[in-house]
């Protein structure tokens, strides 16, 4: 073969080899593309070095070379600008979010907390980048590294890194965000990479003291830690990671509450309460202890005097609300929808989001009591409290004279001023009652704005009020009910009407050309 | 840039007086209506299994624009990388074939002109394609409601994805007519730049197990996961830098490309 010949392949497969370096670096064998690069630029040599006589001298040397070389170092130059260009945007992201609900704007407390961080915190998320939380993490994570340098996050392949995946404990089924903060005992798991369990797993790590709250148990109480439908593990798992802690009380065994209770919840009680257990309870109050009562239909769980000492007493009714509005997410008028009032922490920020209630008692504030309670939810106008509990199921429900009309209180939050005690002045005692104990219960949490509803009390009780309530957000339901004769129409729109218009003008703009 | 909206005028003219722009828009037409049919079918089928199955918090996250315009913008997004070397490969090819193109270069316009103006012309073309796509919102906005009122569908939302595909088209148009400043051949032109912007599109799958740098690397260069913010609504600076500085250097290259014919 021709030396001339040797020289044009020696050279266009050195440039074939240098070329393709970047596809090679995409592997990641940096050996790999060291050794690839240095056969490319030896074959180019090689190919110059046997050009024909003078070819190589005029290949750097001749009026085309000057073009090419001033052409490659321009070149050079533009992509390195946009490569910067790029990375500069990387860097500090900046977003403009059209979509109607600002579905890609973190909440002011997110922006708050990030800005305020005392110490460093860094997020290690466990996702390999085919799995469907991969992008929604990544993007979350960037986005709050944006807002502060104190916080630093990584995504680790859990296949290719397992002795993390040991180290932290990271199961498939299991949290997959693992946060931790300088300083602080332990880290915070966040089950779906969304802001509100991101922020509120910061706020946990970087606010000291944890508090912890007590369901009492012995009365058929739905276990905290349940999951079934009757049972209350959503609710307990999203206080905890909020950093409530959550324990059991049974009062018998331990005759008072615990020195470290932040709150204690009644929640189901379908047997009354003994005597030393109540002498607890109102002892607490009394020492400026927060209770959340919530009650069971038909059951005398001899709270009364507990709740009158706070200005509540509840009714021995069922609220029905006929009105098929109200009935939309619980299906019966014994699951009717009620209102939050805006005139209380705790449902200031949730006012616009109805709330199912199921089999819910109404309350009536008593007049000169200690304090005066304030209702935090109403039913709605068409709504009256149902005495007749036996004759509801067999007879039906009927609105009777003497019954209460709607809108009637089912829930009320109240506070006592501090009592005297031994010389010694306690704290405010707090207390939350609602009629219903099932609608945080897991099978009807997530209907409507119910577990935002007990969350915030629960925080209100356990003198949490700065908890952070990001209402999740998504885009807004769409009403969208077509007839077969719609959908058949459309598809013939779309499908056959469309492309053929289409054809037939271009056919027509062809033929008109062709027949000039 | 008078010259070169004078060279665009001619180059739209040869588009639409020839198969190729009513080609395109056919097949776009054809395909976006099949994913349109498609996902509306899923969306019915969906609401009715949440209605039977009395599954209210199904029916309260169920978004007409996120559920059947986005998948139809993001399939879009496929053929205008298939049809943008179809648009760009007879740019400077033909030309070159031809031999029209050194009488071009004669004319009193600047080389850069006579690429912006042709660049200009394609994207004419492929912007009309979009165009045809926005139909099938505009026939969904006649039957959806919003739960609170309103229109069902969310138009910025929308317009942010035609906004991307239009920069998907942008881009994909630059890196075609560079492709095609470099060759004589139409069909080497529109393989080679189909297969540049295939290699774009499906760059993540070299990221897949990676970790580190590599996979930073392929998600920044891959075309498709710039197209996505677009079509769920929101306009990242990343994004936008990423698809303009395609366009940048594309037309740069070609640009040079074309210069390069005087001192050859």
């Amino acid at each position: 073969m021709k030396k001339n010949v040797w020289s044009r392949v020696l050279s266009a497969l050195g440039l074939m080899l240098l070329l393709s370096t970047f596809v090679t670096f995409l592997f990641g064998n940096t050996q790999l593309v060291a050794a690839k690069a240095l056969l490319g630029l030896a074959g180019i040599a090689a190919g110059l070095a046997l050009s024909e006589s003078g070819g190589a001298r005029r290949f750097f040397t001749g009026r085309a070379a000057h073009f090419g070389f001033f052409t490659g170092v321009s070149a050079l130059c533009v992509v390195a600008l946009l490569g910067t260009a790029n990375w500069l945007a990387y860097r500090r992201p900046h977003t403009w979010d059209l979509t109607k609900n600002q579905l890609f704007t973190l909440s002011e407390d997110t922006v708050r907390t990030l800005r305020g961080l005392p110490v460093e915190v860094s997020a290690l998320a466990f996702y390999r980048q085919d799995e469907p939380d991969y992008p929604a993490a990544q993007d979350l994570l960037r986005r709050y590294a944006a807002l502060s340098p104190r916080f630093t996050w990584r995504l680790v392949d859990p296949y290719r890194s397992p002795e993390l995946v040991k180290q932290y404990g990271i199961t498939d089924t299991g949290p997959r965000l693992v946060v931790t903060a300088q300083g602080a005992k332990g880290d915070a798991r966040v089950r779906q990479p969304t802001e509100q369990e991101l922020t509120n797993a910061v706020v946990k790590l970087t606010r000291g003291g944890e508090k912890k709250l007590y369901f009492v148990q012995g009365h058929g109480e739905p276990d905290p830690r349940d999951e079934g439908q009757k049972g209350y593990g959503v609710a307990t798992r999203s206080l905890e990671s909020e950093g409530i802690e959550v324990g059991t009380l049974v009062l018998l065994e331990r005759a008072q509450v615990p020195a470290d209770a932040a709150a204690v919840i009644v929640a189901g009680a379908k047997k009354p309460l003994l005597a030393p257990e109540l002498k607890a309870l109102q002892d607490y109050a009394a020492r400026g202890g927060h209770l959340g009562v919530f009650l069971e239909p038909a059951v005398d769980a001899g709270l009364g005097p507990l709740l009158a000492s706070f200005g509540v007493e509840a009714d021995d009714d069922i609220v029905l609300d006929p009105s098929p509005v109200a009935q939309l997410f619980g299906g019966t008028a014994l699951t009717p929808m009620v209102q939050p009032t805006q005139r209380h922490p705790i449902t200031r920020d949730i006012a616009q989001t109805a709330l199912a209630f199921p089999t819910t008692r109404s309350l009536v504030a008593l007049t000169g009591a200690r304090s005066a309670p304030t209702p935090l939810a109403l039913s709605g106008r068409e709504s009256w409290g149902e005495t007749d509990l036996k004759g509801l199921f067999s007879t039906g429900a009927e609105q009777d004279e003497g019954e209460k009309r709607g809108p009637l209180p089912v829930a009320m939050a109240a506070a006592r001023p501090p009592e005297a005690q031994d010389g010694r002045r306690s704290a405010e005692a707090r207390l939350v009652v609602a009629g219903s104990s099932a609608f945080f219960a897991n099978q009807y949490q997530q209907l409507l704005g119910n577990l935002d509803f007990f969350l915030n009390a629960a925080s209100w009780l356990a003198e949490r009020e700065d908890r952070i309530t990001i209402r999740p957000k998504g885009r807004e339901a769409t009403t969208l009910f077509l007839t077969e004769a719609q959908v058949t129409m459309l598809k013939f729109l779309t499908i056959d009407v469309l492309p053929v218009s289409l054809l037939g003008l271009g056919l027509a703009v062809w033929l008109v050309r062709r027949g000039k | 840039m008078k010259g070169a909206l004078a060279v665009a005028r001619k180059e739209l003219a040869v588009y639409f007086s020839t198969p190729l722009a009513w080609v395109v828009f056919m097949v776009v037409a054809f395909f976006a209506a099949q994913f349109f049919v498609g996902s509306l079918d899923a969306w019915r089928y969906l609401s009715l299994r949440a209605m039977e199955a009395q599954e209210p918090g199904v029916l309260e996250r169920m978004n007409v624009t996120d559920l059947v315009v986005a998948r139809v913008l993001g399939s879009t997004g496929v053929f205008v990388v298939v049809a943008a070397p179809f648009l760009s490969m007879r740019l400077i090819a033909e030309e070159k074939r031809a031999r029209t193109f050194e009488l071009l270069l004669t004319a009193p316009v600047r080389p850069f002109a006579i690429v912006l103006g042709k660049y200009l012309a394609a994207l004419g073309v492929l912007t009309a394609a979009l165009a045809i796509v926005a139909v099938f919102p505009g026939l969904l906005a006649l039957f959806a409601r919003g739960a609170q009122g309103g229109s069902g569908i969310e138009w910025a939302t929308v317009a942010t994805g035609f906004l991307g595909l239009f920069l998907l088209g942008a881009m994909a148009l630059a890196v075609g007519m560079f492709v095609s400043s470099l060759t004589e051949s139409v069909v080497v032109a529109a393989l080679v730049s189909l297969l540049l912007l295939l290699a774009l599109w499906v760059v993540t799958l070299f990221g897949v197990g990676a970790e580190g740098p590599v996979r930073e690397l392929t998600l920044a260069l891959s075309a498709s996961e710039h197209l996505t913010p677009f079509l769920q609504g929101r306009i990242e600076l990343k994004d936008l830098t990423y698809y303009l500085s395609f366009v940048a250097l594309g037309l740069y290259l070609t640009d040079r490309a074309v210069e390069a014919q005087r001192w050859a």
